[in-house]
């Protein structure tokens, strides 16, 4: 839920509610004064009424073209004050029954004793405590839109630099250089917020810059005593009179160096990637670069009886040559690797996709950990593990989607870009 | 043949000297910027060993000033950078090789056997060793029955073991040697193992004795027996 919604849920709904209450207060309020006012009236006629009887000791005449109704009765029981109420009377010519408020007393004439009503229809209250309420609707409508509006318009221009400062985080990424610029604000939380994450975001930048280069700095020491190690144990290798167990010491030795070496190797390569030390794209030959890549393999193809199948269409792809170089090496070195004696090799090259699969063990890889680093698919794997997480750096950079199935027998790798 | 290795990792040059020298070159060693300067001015080389990180200065400051005073040394680079703008840079600054570390003493032998065979300029072209002729530009292999038809791989194989005769060749630097370090093949024995068989069984059709031996656990080994020939 956005903030101004949320605001908006809170506070027009108060504002609704109280607008009701004062519309109903109002309301009642305004039924009262005009009541009051009428009460007033009634009570002046009670005192013209009371006058003119004293003076003129006869009953008051009643008069046609007013509202007011005069009602004349005997009475038995005096009553000592006149007494206000409110009531229902007929008005015959609109033939039906009012709310009115009407004035009781008992007047003495001539020894008799008269109890005289005197009533107010309260049409003309009624009409207005019905504007009034009308009037109040209205401007409380119109005051709720207003708000609404001038609070979107209002918050959507204040909350723009949170936008702006969120949408730049969402897209920074770690291993770009160059700090955030986000946008100036006057808002002190806003300014704080740019601030902490100017300085989280600089901090991460930093902190993978110093991992990275940690990275490829102890890689490239690594180089150097790896390749003393070899120099060394090439040399050993020479000697003439090595025992039988000293040569499988010797042995197992340069298998677990060479490894090491390439582990080593690969390792630099993926941080190189990551590194972006290859950025400068060109327009690369994919045809032609698979077709050399092939003449490469074919030999041991066929001294592994490996079955070979190309069907190369002409494709260019934008990237780095070196890289498409290693990636279709690693495709190629996984594809010979897994397969078995007598098996298959099919590459299809068509405008935006390359398809490479191969028989191999019978089951399928695990999809979702199989570009993953050090993946392996048993424990003798002699290979490192790091053949398709390299494949997968390249593809990321370069802007490839790779994908895996299992097909019949077939290890397929696809390749789409 | 007067190769100079200038790489300032001692126990490193100390070991390339080393095989070298076993493989009858003759070495001189620099450690410095400006030791290996002095050497090259003074000597000629027939190849110069050239590590790009140097105490005192770039291995590729040197490329450039032995470029420019028209020496005709061959320079094969040896650098922990595999960055292939160092590669780039070097091999436009005139090396005839890049070898990134580590690599196996028998790849670099090979390297710099094939740079001066490459730059000399003695008509020279075949290789003559017992009863093999190998002549380097056509490819052609040659025993006294005739000539030997070769896969590249296998040319490319009897060549590094030609490079490094009477060396053990192991088979990490074999497969390396084949198919590169990116080729993710390693350790794979079953690939070298037909290619090896298939040369022996070529070469001996071809009437040349037996001269690829196993070498117990550590790989094979080209040697001409001491009496061949007599």
């Amino acid at each position: 839920m956005k903030l101004i919604s949320r605001y908006n849920r809170s506070f027009f709904p108060a504002l609704v509610l109280l607008f009701l209450i004062s519309g109903l207060v109002s309301y009642f309020l305004t039924r009262k004064i005009l009541q009051d006012e009428v009460d007033e009236g009634l009570l002046r006629i009670y005192s013209r009424i009371s006058d003119s009887v004293r003076i003129h000791q006869t009953l008051p005449t009643v008069a046609t073209f007013d509202d007011l109704k005069l009602n004349v009765e005997p009475a038995t029981k005096p009553m000592i004050k006149p007494v206000l109420e409110s009531a229902r009377v007929f008005i015959p010519e609109q033939n039906e029954n009012h709310r009115a408020r009407q004035l009781l007393f008992t007047v003495l004439i001539k020894e008799n004793l008269y109890k005289i009503t005197v009533s107010t229809p309260l049409e003309g209250t009624k009409t207005m405590t019905k504007a009034i309420v009308f009037i109040t609707t209205v401007t409380i409508f119109i005051i709720l839109l207003t708000l609404a509006v001038i609070s979107r318009l209002l918050l959507n221009k204040i909350w723009k630099p949170f936008y702006a400062s969120l949408q730049l985080v969402r897209n920074f990424k770690v291993d770009k250089a160059g700090s955030l610029h986000f946008p100036p604000t006057v808002i002190d939380e806003f300014m704080a917020m740019n601030d902490n994450f100017k300085m989280a975001t600089e901090n991460a930048t930093n902190d993978y810059r110093r991992l990275k280069e940690f990275t490829e700095n102890a890689s490239h020491e690594i180089q150097t005593p790896l390749a003393i190690i070899r120099a060394k144990l090439d040399l050993l290798a020479q000697q003439e009179q090595l025992s039988e167990y000293q040569s499988e010491l010797l042995k197992d030795t340069f298998g677990a160096v060479t490894k090491l070496s390439k582990l080593n190797h690969s390792l630099l390569l993926i941080a190189k990637i990551e590194n972006r030390q290859f950025d400068t794209k060109v327009t690369v030959d994919l045809s032609q670069k698979l077709e050399n890549k092939i003449n490469q393999f074919q030999e041991l193809w066929q001294t592994s009886q490996i079955q070979f199948i190309p069907e190369i269409g002409h494709s260019e792809i934008i990237a780095h040559p070196e890289l498409v170089e290693i990636l279709l090496n690693n495709i190629f070195s996984n594809a010979t690797r897994h397969n078995l004696p007598g098996g298959l090799i099919g590459i299809t090259l068509t405008e935006k996709e390359l398809r490479v699969r191969n028989t191999g063990q019978f089951k399928a890889l695990e999809k979702e950990k199989l570009f993953t680093r050090f993946y392996k698919e048993s424990v003798n794997d002699e290979h490192n593990g790091l053949g398709l997480s390299i494949i997968k750096q390249i593809c990321e950079v370069t802007g490839i989607l790779p994908g895996y199935k299992y097909n019949e027998g077939y290890h397929v790798f696809i390749f789409n870009w | 043949m007067k190769v100079l290795i200038v790489e300032d990792e001692k126990l490193l040059s100390k070991s390339i000297a080393a095989y070298l020298h076993q493989n009858n070159f003759i070495c001189d060693t620099a450690i410095q910027f400006h030791e290996a300067r002095e050497k090259i001015h003074i000597n000629e080389y027939d190849c110069i060993v050239l590590d790009i990180a140097l105490p005192g200065g770039s291995g590729l400051q040197l490329l450039k000033e032995l470029k420019i005073s028209g020496k005709a040394d061959g320079v094969l680079i040896i650098s922990a950078r595999n960055a292939i703008d160092d590669r780039v840079a070097g091999l436009e600054a005139g090396a005839d090789d890049y070898l990134t570390k580590p690599f196996h003493l028998a790849e670099l032998s090979a390297r710099i056997s094939s740079i001066i065979r490459r730059r000399s300029f003695n008509g020279s072209n075949t290789i003559v060793l017992d009863k093999l002729t190998v002549n380097i530009l056509d490819r052609n292999v040659k025993c006294h029955k005739g000539n030997i038809d070769l896969t590249k791989k296998e040319y490319e194989l009897l060549l590094y073991f030609i490079s490094n005769k009477n060396r053990v060749l192991t088979k990490e630097s074999i497969i390396e040697h084949l198919w590169g370090d990116d080729a993710g093949i390693a350790n794979n024995y079953d690939f070298i193992y037909t290619h090896i068989k298939n040369l022996r069984r070529k070469l001996e059709a071809g009437g040349c004795p037996e001269y690829i031996k196993a070498v117990y656990g550590m790989g094979y080994k080209f040697s001409i027996a001491e009496n061949a020939g007599a």
